[in-house]
């Protein structure tokens, strides 16, 4: 998705035009800043971003960086790091901070500050599982040896223990919140994915799967990933 | 309403910036605080079994940076406006890792004088100075990180920095803006206060 996207030029600029006047006037000139994120052509850490920013609809440039480019494309980001998010030019980064902000953009923090905490903590928890499975993933060990200590470390250590937890949170209740909010798609984006690979594993966590593919059901987000580049992480 | 609680090691580590908070902005805190030994046992009556955890009426709220942000909020500490808000949120994400590069030399089996080294020698100048680079630019012709007014974020700058000094005492010889940063919050009468009365702790 590129530009600015949602309305047509012409109304936009009459928009514009009117909006001084009119304060209740919707702009969403006026609303919405310009925003690029900048990433590996990877779904990895910047992923999250990019559901959040399909599911409010919000218009941004989807910039990927090829590997080859990265050591060049590197020394012109003021971080040196991936994701950042360009915020009308301000470079914004650490995934997290920019997944809670863009969530904030698509209305999908709760207003009670408590719940929100609990947000922060659950997208926190998943953060880390995910830290624990990149450094498997881009380990110097074989392949079998990755896959032996996904089965004997990771999932059992790492994933197990969140999965339960979330899984009786979630067995009587509609969304981890009191409402759709940013940590379902997290929960959708990470477990949907071992679902699409490892179903067996998720067998124990039925609340679990349910929420992952009702989430992936919903219209902007199923376009999103049926629309996606399929990369390798 | 009870007083919330905070459960942890009795170290600053990971829940230093939430002590810093509620101090500054007087938010009544239990600190209550273990031995390591101490852990094995009293792991199995914290829901998550991990710490820091705080405890709001009955719920139990882990994740050092999720208590910490919340406790902002409540204290006034986080910034209005959104953006503003995620550059703190990107300020305290980079300094925690940072840190936790630090605690993981200090947790390893390695003899002191060889973390000392370490961290002298690769964690400062290749992790931190970037960092201090970036954010003494930023300093230079501003009061607080963002915004006119002080937030969380200028309450971990001042802490991570502050230990930084305590590891190189002319750790900010090519940093003034930082320096002073950090001396300034450090003087706020309520910080001074608790660092003046805090448990003293290694980490």
């Amino acid at each position: 998705m590129e530009g600015r996207g949602g309305l047509h030029p012409a109304i936009e600029e009459v928009t514009r035009i009117l909006s001084p006047f009119c304060a209740s006037l919707p702009s969403y000139a006026a609303i919405m800043p310009e925003l690029k994120l900048v990433y590996f052509n990877a779904r990895g850490r910047a992923e999250l971003a990019r559901w959040i920013l399909a599911y409010g609809n919000i218009a941004y440039t989807d910039e990927r960086i090829e590997m080859d480019d990265w050591p060049e494309k590197k020394k012109t980001i003021p971080t040196g790091k991936v994701p950042v998010l360009m915020v009308d030019g301000k470079p914004l980064p650490q995934s997290m901070a920019i997944a809670r902000y863009l969530a904030r953009l698509a209305n999908l923090v709760p207003e009670d500050p408590l719940e929100a905490a609990y947000c922060d903590a659950l997208t926190d928890t998943l953060s880390d599982v995910a830290t624990e499975g990149y450094k498997i993933m881009f380990s110097s060990k074989t392949e079998d040896e990755k896959k032996q200590e996904y089965r004997e470390q990771f999932f059992p250590n790492i994933m197990k223990p969140v999965l339960e937890r979330l899984e009786k949170r979630l067995s009587n209740r509609e969304w981890f919140a009191s409402q759709l909010t940013w940590a379902d798609l997290m929960i959708s984006m990470v477990f949907g994915e071992v679902h699409k690979r490892k179903p067996e594993m998720l067998q124990p966590y039925p609340s679990v799967v349910a929420l992952s593919l009702k989430v992936r059901g919903l219209p902007n987000v199923k376009k999103w990933v049926e629309s996606a580049p399929e990369t390798q992480f | 309403m009870a007083d919330m609680k905070l459960v942890y090691f009795n170290v600053r580590g990971r829940a230093e910036i939430i002590r810093w908070i509620c101090k500054q902005a007087d938010i009544p805190l239990k600190d209550e605080r273990f031995e390591s030994e101490e852990w094995a046992e009293k792991k199995k009556t914290i829901s998550g079994g991990k710490v820091p955890v705080l405890l709001v009426k009955e719920y139990s709220l882990p994740q050092s940076l999720a208590i910490a942000r919340f406790v902002a909020k409540k204290g006034g500490l986080v910034p209005e406006n959104d953006l503003e808000a995620a550059f703190v949120d990107a300020l305290a994400d980079t300094l925690y890792e940072a840190m936790t590069e630090f605690y993981k030399t200090a947790m390893s089996e390695k003899s002191d004088e060889d973390k000392q080294k370490i961290w002298k020698e690769e964690w400062l100048p290749k992790t931190v100075v970037p960092i201090m680079d970036k954010l003494d630019k930023r300093l230079k012709d501003r009061e607080w990180y963002v915004s006119d007014k002080m937030t969380w974020g200028d309450l971990a700058m001042a802490l991570f920095f502050g230990d930084v000094k305590e590891l190189q005492t002319d750790a900010f010889k090519n940093h003034a803006a930082i320096a002073a940063h950090t001396a300034k919050v450090r003087a706020l009468p309520k910080i001074k206060s608790w660092l003046q009365t805090r448990p003293v702790t290694k980490l």
